[in-house]
């Protein structure tokens, strides 16, 4: 039996990370099923990280002596619902970059945390490795898309997709505030 | 036997101007702003220390394209981005300009990448040279076949549509309605991305909201196709 455990909103949280883990898996795995050109390996590697670190929550939680909470909501889900769906590939890399770059920056807060359990610490800083990678071989990506959709539309893409970030991580995070300062 | 003219003006991004010289000497239109790229006689690359234009003064081209990159490191992580696999890999900044320019010189590259592009391909010619302390690769674009694009109807999409959501063919009709056919988001990012890549189409998500039904899709995608 584990000497530490986990408070009613830290195992929300967790279960919250372990859902919308789950929910990138499933949305990449879409895209990599159809993807043809040079992304999909990259686009396959990534969908097979978002399943390991579903299954990194999944174990952590699991070594505390609890089981997840199911939920349905996942952060993914937010940004469909305002952004809408992204139409191409391009627009499928873009939204990934914001949304992975906000991840780092909402697992670097967590790590903040003085009283972050040592589970949790240990399991934001192993997925950390990957979402650096998946930041890296995203913003590549778009380079290499700029003949075929135009630097200019990229830009826009992003800067829109980075608007509506600011506005859905500032939602979530008055709706979870509680959560988060009672972990 | 292909003949290609190159102006090279040593001032900072002076493509149009190298272009107005190329042009003069060709015998074409002098004024730079009149083209439209892809053109097919003319091309032009600039960097933050010179212009080069390449214009085409004889053979049987379909089009031009010129191409200059100073040398800098290129990282081999990219490579899969312009090269395939059993390319070679021996100097990527070589290869990245005999692509850009190869990219230029097709007359119908809109909706293309670099990797659709061979460097062996017999349809074009390519020479590239050390030049202004990079490389500088002209091509000329000898004849292509068309790109082998798939047949757009409202066939055609419907079945890949069913094939994709796994749902019966039989009960897509035009007049079905796009956001009753897939169960959630997710699965419509499939089918988008599947028709767009599947039809070499490009369109924005602004474009895609102003369509309703399975038959006006088709319509956006045949627009969109290559």
């Amino acid at each position: 039996m584990s000497d530490i455990q986990l408070s009613e909103n830290e195992l929300w949280i967790a279960s919250f990370y372990r859902s919308s883990e789950m929910s990138g898996a499933m949305f990449f795995g879409r895209v990599a099923r159809t993807i043809r050109g040079p992304l999909q390996k990259d686009v396959t590697h990534h969908f097979a990280d978002e399943s390991a670190h579903a299954s990194y929550w999944t174990d952590c939680i699991d070594s505390l002596d609890q089981r997840a909470i199911p939920m349905r909501d996942a952060y993914q889900d937010r940004y469909m619902d305002a952004v809408g769906v992204p139409a191409s590939l391009m627009e499928v890399m873009a939204i990934t970059l914001v949304f992975e770059k906000r991840t780092i920056g909402h697992y670097n807060q967590h790590l903040r945390e003085d009283n972050t359990p040592a589970p949790v610490r240990a399991t934001i800083e192993k997925i950390m490795l990957d979402e650096r990678w998946h930041v890296r071989y995203v913003r590549e990506a778009l380079q290499a898309m700029e003949q075929r959709y135009g630097k200019q539309e990229i830009e826009d893409t992003l800067a829109r997709y980075t608007a509506a970030d600011v506005e859905i991580y500032g939602k979530a995070m008055a709706e979870f505030e509680e959560r988060f300062a009672n972990q | 036997m292909i003949r290609v003219l190159v102006a090279t003006v040593n001032r900072p991004r002076a493509g149009r101007h190298a272009l107005r010289i190329a042009a003069a000497v060709a015998g074409l239109p002098g004024d730079p702003a009149g083209y439209r790229f892809p053109h097919p006689r003319a091309s032009v690359t600039h960097t933050d220390q010179v212009g080069v234009a390449a214009v085409l003064v004889g053979g049987p081209a379909a089009g031009v394209g010129v191409d200059l990159e100073h040398d800098q490191p290129v990282r081999p992580a990219t490579a899969r981005f312009y090269l395939h696999d059993d390319e070679p890999h021996d100097d990527l900044l070589r290869l990245w300009t005999v692509k850009e320019a190869m990219f230029k010189a097709d007359p119908a590259n809109a909706t293309r990448t670099l990797r659709d592009y061979r460097a062996d391909d017999p349809a074009y010619q390519h020479v590239s040279a050390r030049h202004l302390g990079g490389w500088l690769t002209v091509a000329a674009c000898l004849a292509r076949e068309p790109m082998p694009t798939n047949t757009i109807s409202f066939e055609t999409v419907a079945s890949r549509v069913a094939g994709v959501l796994r749902v019966p063919e039989t009960d897509l009709t035009p007049q079905t309605l796009i956001k009753d056919l897939a169960a959630d988001s997710f699965m419509m990012v499939e089918m988008i991305v599947d028709l767009q890549e599947e039809f070499d189409a490009v369109f924005t998500q602004a474009r895609l909201r102003e369509v309703d039904s399975l038959g006006e899709l088709v319509e956006l995608l045949q627009e969109s196709a290559a």
